[in-house]
């Protein structure tokens, strides 16, 4: 049929420029959702973006009841204007960061005696995540090795299983089961203010700047 | 086996991606990064392509329009889009700590397989060989990415299977390569027998190696 075999060949350029116009727009619309995705192709990993919005004050912390040494004790956030948190995630029976972030969690401890006594605005928390392990007396133990002082230094975890859950969501913290039967973590030093937004993460080795950081939010910046 | 004893194969497997809302199933298969990005993605693409088969038998679209999909460049395109952007760290992360991302995720891959199934057989071999080309070399270098970086990638898995995912994407890679050049080959032949679906309806024996454009 010579009719519909031409009307055939007309629909085909017509079919090749929607095709064209189609996938054009597919394009356009893949790079801006990559573009979005990646806050303008600048950051391609979870937690570059979760620094990113750390940086901008837009993670906020829940905050939970924690089961310490000592009893139970809400985090300190929602606390009073002024008020500074340095808070890092650890568990007990961790051989590598965790002994790393307790040690320079003790320099900073001593900073902050010398500096403030006990009534410092800034305050260290350590949150164990390991709810297995990290019983109250693997927590005294931890704190005893670490030189911990209550007032200025608060170490629990979460009462309860879905509050961890909570907490590890609202600020992106992931712990991952390593095989050993330990966890690889993202463990940085958290810095967050009284209303419980996250204003910095710091790697456990820029702790002074933590601490800088801390204490010009804080108000109370070098002297 | 005839066309009976195939069509309760496929439609299980088009139906596979309902065994993703038992939760087990879920961690087990994105437990692993190897296991999430080169088992459980490819499964999504082939069971939208068996649905993609269920689909066709019942006289139901089973692909894009034909007019916005010429040659299947736009379903090609569409699929090479959703493997690109899983290809994205961040994407698999996020793809395991929300909900919503996850589900777009399973939808967008099975989706991509439907979609392919039609623009696949739609297609000119340059056409296809170019698509496959393009995602096998995208794999290769995500592949090789995965297993140079020192640091973890995902905040969900460990070095170690960063660097068996990046293995795996090149064993992918590979094998996608080849079957960019199959279908060159192929279509090179003279005496070629093309696949039935790709002779018009109705035509016989005789008709061997007349293809529909």
């Amino acid at each position: 049929m010579p009719g519909a075999r031409s009307s055939a060949a007309a629909a085909r350029p017509r079919a090749l420029v929607a095709t064209l116009l189609a996938a054009l727009g597919l394009l356009v619309g893949f790079v801006a959702l990559v573009g979005q995705l990646t806050r303008g192709f600048e950051y391609w990993t979870f937690e570059a973006l979760r620094r990113d919005d750390a940086a901008k004050a837009r993670l906020l912390a829940r905050g939970v009841e924690l089961s310490g040494a000592y009893g139970p004790a809400p985090t300190p956030w929602p606390g009073q204007a002024g008020e500074v948190f340095l808070v890092d995630f650890i568990y007990t029976r961790c051989p590598t960061v965790c002994s790393a972030l307790g040690a320079e969690y003790t320099r900073m401890q001593r900073a902050l005696r010398e500096r403030f006594g006990a009534d410092s605005p800034i305050r260290l928390v350590s949150i164990a995540f390991d709810r297995a392990h990290d019983t109250p007396a693997a927590l005294r133990e931890y704190g005893f090795t670490h030189r911990q002082e209550a007032e200025l230094w608060q170490i629990g975890t979460p009462v309860d299983a879905a509050a961890q859950e909570a907490l590890l969501r609202s600020l992106g913290v992931v712990a991952v089961p390593d095989g050993m039967g330990g966890f690889v973590h993202n463990g940085a030093i958290h810095l967050i203010d009284a209303s419980g937004t996250v204003r910095g993460i710091y790697d456990v080795e820029r702790w002074p700047q933590a601490l800088e950081r801390a204490l010009a939010l804080a108000g109370a910046g070098r002297s | 086996m005839n066309s009976g004893s195939r069509r309760l194969p496929t439609g299980l497997l088009a139906a596979l991606p309902l065994l993703l809302l038992w939760a087990p199933l879920r961690q087990l298969l994105e437990g692993s990064m190897a296991l999430h990005m080169l088992v459980e993605l490819p499964l999504l693409v082939a069971s939208g392509w068996a649905a993609g088969a269920v689909l066709a038998h019942h006289r139901l679209p089973a692909g894009l329009p034909r007019l916005i999909d010429a040659n299947g460049v736009l379903g090609l395109a569409f699929a090479s889009c959703v493997g690109a952007l899983w290809m994205i760290p961040s994407m698999l992360d996020l793809s395991l700590l929300d909900a919503g991302v996850q589900w777009a995720k399973y939808g967008a891959w099975w989706f991509s397989g439907v979609v392919l199934r039609a623009s696949w057989r739609r297609s000119e071999p340059e056409i296809a060989a170019f698509f496959a080309g393009n995602m096998a070399w995208m794999l290769a270098t995500a592949g090789l990415l995965y297993q140079d970086e020192g640091q973890r990638l995902c905040v969900s898995y460990l070095v170690d299977e960063q660097v068996v995912a990046g293995k795996g994407l090149i064993v992918l890679a590979l094998l996608l390569a080849g079957l960019a050049l199959h279908r060159v080959v192929v279509a090179l032949r003279p005496a070629a027998i093309q696949p039935r679906d790709r002779l018009a309806p109705g035509a016989d024996g005789r008709a061997s190696g007349m293809t529909r454009r």
